[in-house]
This record gives C-alpha cells, sequence and structure tokens, in this order.
C-alpha cells in the first residue's frame, strides 16, 4: 500500500499508530507525517490550516494533493519545508528518512532544506531573485550544500540545466530571471531544487502560473525527473486534469482536513466524498454540452470550524449526523479512504 | 552599457540649461535695483548709465543671458562688486569648505542611517525596531538648528571640550581639524540619519515579504545570505533619498553654516542675497543646482550596478 492516511477518530486524541516490527526499513516510507497541525494566530483565535493530516508516501511515488485555495495545501507543505513564521503553531510528526522534522533545531532544519527536501514554488516571475544571475543563484545553492570551487559550482550548474531541458543552457546560465520566459524560469526554480538531489520534493502549484502548453511540457519534465531520480514528490494542484496527468496517489484536502485519499483510479473512477464528487463533475469533459456543475457555497472559516463535517453546510447530502461530530475514517478499500458518513465500509457493498 | 551612460549623460545636458534659464530669469525679474546698493547717494542719471552700460545691463534680457551663459560655460561667473573678488573664487572656497562638512555628513549620516534601518528591518517589530522608528521620527521633527544649538551649549558653554564655531584645516593638527567637525557633522546629519533609516527599513521589510526570499530559504541558504539578497534588492529606494541627501548637503545649510561660523556656500548665498549681490546669489544657485543634476546622475549610474534589469531593459 502506497499510501495510507491516517486520521484520529476524534480530535485532539492521538491514534496509536501501528508499526508492525517485521517491516524493514527497506519498505519503510520515505515520509511518514502524522497528525500534523498548522495553526496561526489572528485575531479571531487559532486559524486550524492543516488540520490533524496524516499520510506517507514511498520514494518515487507522486502524491496529489487536490483542494481549493485556502485548503491548507500550500500551508501544509510550508509546514514540511519549516517555512512557517515562528508565531505558528505546529504538531504532530513529520518523519523523513526516520528522522522527525517538527522536532528538529531551526538549524538542523535550515541544513536539510535544499538537501533532503526542496520546493518548487507556484510564481516563476516572483520566485527567483531579480537581480543575481541564473547563475549566481544555482552557485550559491550548489556550495550551500557541497563545499566546492566556484567553477566546479558553474559547471554543475550547467549540467543541472541540461537536467531540466533548458536550450542553450550556457546563455541561460548568464542571462537574469527577467530574461527567461515563464516556462525557462519554471525550470530554472526546479532546477534549483534538484541540486542535491533531494529525497522529497515540494511541488507547489508548479504549472499553475503557466501557459497550458508550457504547462505540459512542465509536467512531463516532472513526471522524467519522477522517473530518473526517484525522489518522492508531494505535487500540489487545484487542477484535478493537472493532478490526474502526474499523481500515482491523490489526497483531497478540505479545509485542512484530507477528506478522502487514495489511487489516482479510485479516486477518479469511484469518488465517494461528495467534495471529491463535486471536484470531478467541476471539470469539463470531452463532448460535454452543459454547464459543469459548480460545488456552491465556499469554504468554511478556518479560525472558527463547525464541530461536524467541514464539507456539510455545502453538501446536498448532507443529514442530521453530519453536523453533529466529524464522520468517522471509512475505509471503502485497502487503497482508498473517505472521511464521509455516507461512505459504504469495505466489504458492506 | 557605455551607450546606455553615455544616453543618460546625455540627458542631463538640456537639464542642465533648463537650470541656467530659469535662475536667470528669476533672479532678473526680482524686484528690487541691482545698481541701488553699488552706486553713491549723490550719482547723476549719467553716472547710473554709464555703470549699467558697464556692467551690461542696458542690453536686452535675452542677449544678457546669451552672454552671461557664454561666462559661465567658460567658468567666469562675473566679479562680485560687493565682496571685490571674483565670482568664480568665492564659490571655489566656500565650495570646499562645504563639500568637507558634506562628505562627513553625508557618510557618517547614511552608513548610521543604513545601519539603523538594516537592523530595525531585520528585527521588524523588536525592541531595535521600536527604538530605531521612534529615533526617526525624533530626527525628522527636531530641527538641526535646535540640536545645533543644544550641542554648542552642552559641549562648548557647559564643558568646554569643542569649539563653538569655525574650521581649521589639517595643518593645525588632525583633532583640531575633527574638534571642529564634530558639532556640524552631527547636526547636519542628524535628518540624513533619519530619513535613510526609514526608507531602508521600509524597503527592506518590503523586500522580505518577496517571494523570492521563500526561494532562497527553501535552498537553506544561511541567513546572512539571505539579507545579502534582501539587501541588493532594497538598495534602489536607498540610493535615490541616499543622492537627495548628499545633494542637501553640498548645497550647504544656511542654518549650520550660520550657527557654527562656517564659511560654506549656505554662508555665502545667505550673505549675498542680504547684500543684494546679484552675481554670487547667481552662481551659487547655479552651483547648488548643478550640483543635483550630477548627483542625479550618479545615483541612476550606480543603480544600474545594483539593479540589471536598467542597464538591459532600458
Amino acid at each position: 500500500m502506497a499510501l495510507r492516511v491516517s486520521v484520529p477518530v476524534a480530535e485532539h486524541t492521538e491514534e496509536p499508530f501501528a508499526w508492525t516490527g517485521t517491516e524493514t526499513s527497506h519498505d519503510r516510507p520515505l515520509l511518514r507525517v502524522r497528525d500534523l497541525v498548522t495553526q496561526f494566530p489572528t485575531r479571531q483565535g487559532w486559524l486550524t490550516a492543516v488540520n490533524h493530516v496524516s499520510y506517507e508516501l514511498r520514494a518515487g511515488r507522486v502524491l496529489g494533493v487536490l483542494g481549493e485555495s485556502g485548503s491548507g495545501k500550500s500551508a501544509m507543505l510550508r509546514t514540511i519545508l519549516g517555512l512557517q513564521p515562528t508565531s505558528t503553531r505546529i504538531s504532530g510528526e513529520v518523519i523523513l528518512r526516520d528522522r522527525d522534522l517538527i522536532s528538529m533545531s531551526p538549524r538542523e532544519r535550515k541544513d536539510i532544506r535544499g538537501e533532503w527536501v526542496s520546493m518548487v514554488f507556484q510564481d516563476p516571475m516572483t520566485a527567483l531573485d531579480p537581480v543575481f544571475t541564473v547563475e549566481q543563484q544555482l552557485v550559491e545553492t550548489i556550495r550551500r550544500h557541497r563545499p566546492m570551487s566556484k567553477a566546479a559550482a558553474s559547471e554543475r550548474a550547467l549540467e543541472l540545466l541540461k537536467t531540466v531541458q533548458i536550450s542553450s543552457p550556457e546563455r541561460r546560465l548568464k542571462a537574469y530571471p527577467f530574461e527567461l520566459s515563464g516556462g525557462m524560469r519554471q525550470r530554472v526554480v526546479i532546477a534549483m531544487a534538484l541540486v542535491s538531489s533531494p529525497s522529497l520534493l515540494l511541488a507547489d502549484e508548479p504549472t499553475t502560473a503557466l501557459d497550458v502548453t508550457v504547462q505540459a511540457r512542465v509536467l512531463d519534465l516532472f513526471r522524467e525527473l519522477k522517473d530518473g531520480l526517484g525522489m518522492a514528490i508531494i505535487f500540489v494542484t487545484h487542477d484535478l486534469a493537472v493532478a490526474a496527468e502526474i499523481s500515482d496517489d491523490i489526497a483531497v484536502m478540505y479545509a485542512g482536513r484530507i477528506v478522502e485519499s487514495g489511487r489516482l483510479e479510485d479516486i477518479v473512477r469511484s469518488p465517494q466524498h461528495p467534495y471529491t464528487r463535486g471536484l470531478l463533475e467541476a471539470n469539463i469533459r470531452p463532448g460535454q454540452t452543459e454547464r459543469p456543475e459548480a460545488i456552491p457555497g465556499a469554504p468554511p472559516n478556518l479560525a472558527n470550524l463547525p464541530p461536524g463535517c467541514s464539507f456539510a453546510p455545502r453538501c446536498h447530502a448532507a443529514r442530521g449526523e453530519c453536523w453533529e461530530a466529524l464522520p468517522h475514517l471509512t475505509v471503502v478499500s485497502p487503497t482508498q479512504q473517505v472521511r464521509c458518513v455516507l461512505a459504504a465500509p469495505e466489504g458492506a457493498r | 552599457m557605455l551607450v546606455l551612460v553615455m544616453r543618460r549623460a546625455g540627458m542631463a545636458l538640456p537639464t542642465l540649461f533648463g537650470v541656467t534659464l530659469i535662475i536667470y530669469l528669476l533672479l532678473s525679474i526680482l524686484p528690487g535695483d541691482p545698481l541701488a546698493g553699488l552706486l553713491p547717494q549723490d550719482a547723476t542719471e549719467a553716472d547710473r548709465a554709464h555703470l549699467a552700460s558697464s556692467l551690461g545691463l542696458d542690453r536686452a534680457l535675452p542677449v544678457r543671458y546669451v552672454m552671461w551663459l557664454d561666462d559661465v560655460v567658460r567658468g567666469d561667473f562675473g566679479y562680485s562688486q560687493f565682496r571685490r573678488r571674483e565670482v568664480a573664487e568665492l564659490i571655489s572656497v566656500a565650495w570646499r569648505n562645504t563639500a568637507s562638512l558634506a562628505v562627513y555628513s553625508a557618510t557618517f549620516g547614511l552608513l548610521t542611517g543604513v545601519a539603523l534601518g538594516t537592523l530595525a528591518g531585520v528585527y521588524r517589530g523588536s525592541r531595535v525596531d521600536r527604538f530605531v522608528t521612534g529615533f526617526a521620527i525624533v530626527g525628522l521633527s527636531v530641527p538641526s538648528f535646535w540640536v545645533a544649538i543644544l550641542l554648542l551649549i552642552l559641549f562648548s558653554a557647559q564643558l568646554k571640550v569643542l569649539p563653538a564655531g569655525g574650521l581649521a584645516t589639517f595643518e593645525h593638527g588632525a583633532g583640531n581639524y575633527f574638534a571642529h567637525l564634530l558639532m556640524p557633522v552631527l547636526s547636519g546629519s542628524m535628518v540624513s540619519i533619519a530619513i535613510t533609516a526609514r526608507v531602508s527599513r521600509a524597503s527592506i521589510v518590503e523586500t522580505f515579504h518577496a517571494e523570492f526570499v521563500d526561494t532562497l530559504r527553501a535552498k537553506g541558504l544561511r541567513e546572512w545570505q539571505v539579507l545579502a539578497h534582501v539587501a541588493k534588492n532594497a538598495a534602489s529606494p536607498v540610493l535615490t533619498t541616499a543622492g537627495l541627501q548628499v545633494g542637501f548637503l553640498l548645497g550647504g545649510s544656511v542654518l549650520i553654516e550660520t550657527i557654527f561660523s562656517w564659511p560654506g556656500l549656505g554662508q555665502l548665498v545667505f550673505n549675498a542675497i542680504a547684500a543684494r549681490d546679484l552675481p554670487v546669489v547667481q552662481a551659487t544657485t547655479m552651483v547648488i543646482a548643478s550640483t543635483f543634476v550630477l548627483l542625479n546622475l550618479g545615483v541612476d549610474l550606480i543603480q544600474m550596478i545594483f539593479d540589471p534589469r536598467l542597464k538591459r531593459g532600458a
């Protein structure tokens, strides 16, 4: 099982995670996120951006995290990377290569960033420093992680640009970001993330700001990198079509929680959660003539979540119990889990 | 690059020409008879006409302007009947005095301002930030002449450790030289410190919010490396205000120079206005305005070093 979602039955109670002793380190997942909570202070109190999220990811797999704006996707990535401001309240575990990142000292985390885990940001137009050349920005990253001469680092920078398939890489090396197109910039950002061949790559909507044709080519690149370098990727997107292109597994996030997870084909063929169905229906399919069905309403206020299912106010199938308590996690199949009272458990169908 | 520099320098020329035109015209339409102070009480109309023609004042305004401009271009700013000296000579002495004061004030003011502003920007919201922000508001609100007077009372009148005014050359000993400079520099650079600190703080805070800073941190760069990136990106507004500050300081502060009897441009122009010494007023205004134009040119060229987009984009 590549992806397993474990959500505590009731909030704020730690569900014991069963780790069988027979598992060798080879079988172990590269990344284990357990009960991760990220809260920001606001005037209305603590805003829970990431709400008891748990999942596992093996090397060479891509987890597509699907959800609309404000569902906590980006906040989750930034928490894993350790980029949240110090005022943020974080609990839970993020275990990468058997080390818990959350309990690490800021110094250790800094050493790990770009080394074990790195990130590709949404907008390549603003992700690069405008007043330094591509070469300068790559070389400083390379030398931060591997002490070497500037000349050697330049060589490596050139190799990286070739890896991300930039045309005339020698020339691009000397260029400033403003002299490159959006697609090329995103390739540079990706090259920068690959400097130390990290085990885990976090991608925060990396194709959203790009033209559709460029988007397809950057997705191809991600797929090749995954296969070629064998790294695990968490690919955050609001676009189901993009997620379907690249992901092995899908986690659907709503209001900071994972509401459904499974293999890509599970989610696309038999979505269980009404929200997942809504997301699928909001997509235009070939040959479709009528307007796509939009999900009515807006996501809830994360600083003041209702006690029950956060999707209930927008759910057409909501009934009394949905409002009262957070639905239990239902195991639909060995690879698919959903947090909805309507879902039929495995074997009951 | 060179072409761009030449083009930018070429743009300064029409500006300078405009400056001469405005200065000359403004001073010619000023009320008051420029001859009145030069003629004796019992002068006749003939004496008056003679003086006017010897000074070229009987010609038409455009002709007078062209003659004046012709002289100015050749470095001849005319003769001060009042001071009985060549204007160019008066100005070059005064400019040197003002410049020495300005160099120290600018260096001290800008460096302190950038240091304080950076500190406040990096530790925004902290006690250091509150102190710097408060200090900057005080520095901007308190008039520099008042600070000058306070310093005089404290260090000259009470403690008697610093000279109350005048300037010493380096031959009088380095200690003596700097003792004369200390109070004028301190009071004269107050505003520069305050403005530079405010601008650099604001620019650094804004740059820290830029998304590329996240990328830098995601790459695992150390905090000083991140700060180096932020500083280079934040430089532009600081350079622009720094240029203005140096311009003001090179123009000479009338108040500071008067209080500390510093024989600089400020004092020269102050006395010249009081005496209706037109050639001196014209020339000093001209020098001060040109200083600004040239400084702006310099700042623009320095900006190109900090921001490559200016170099290649335009």
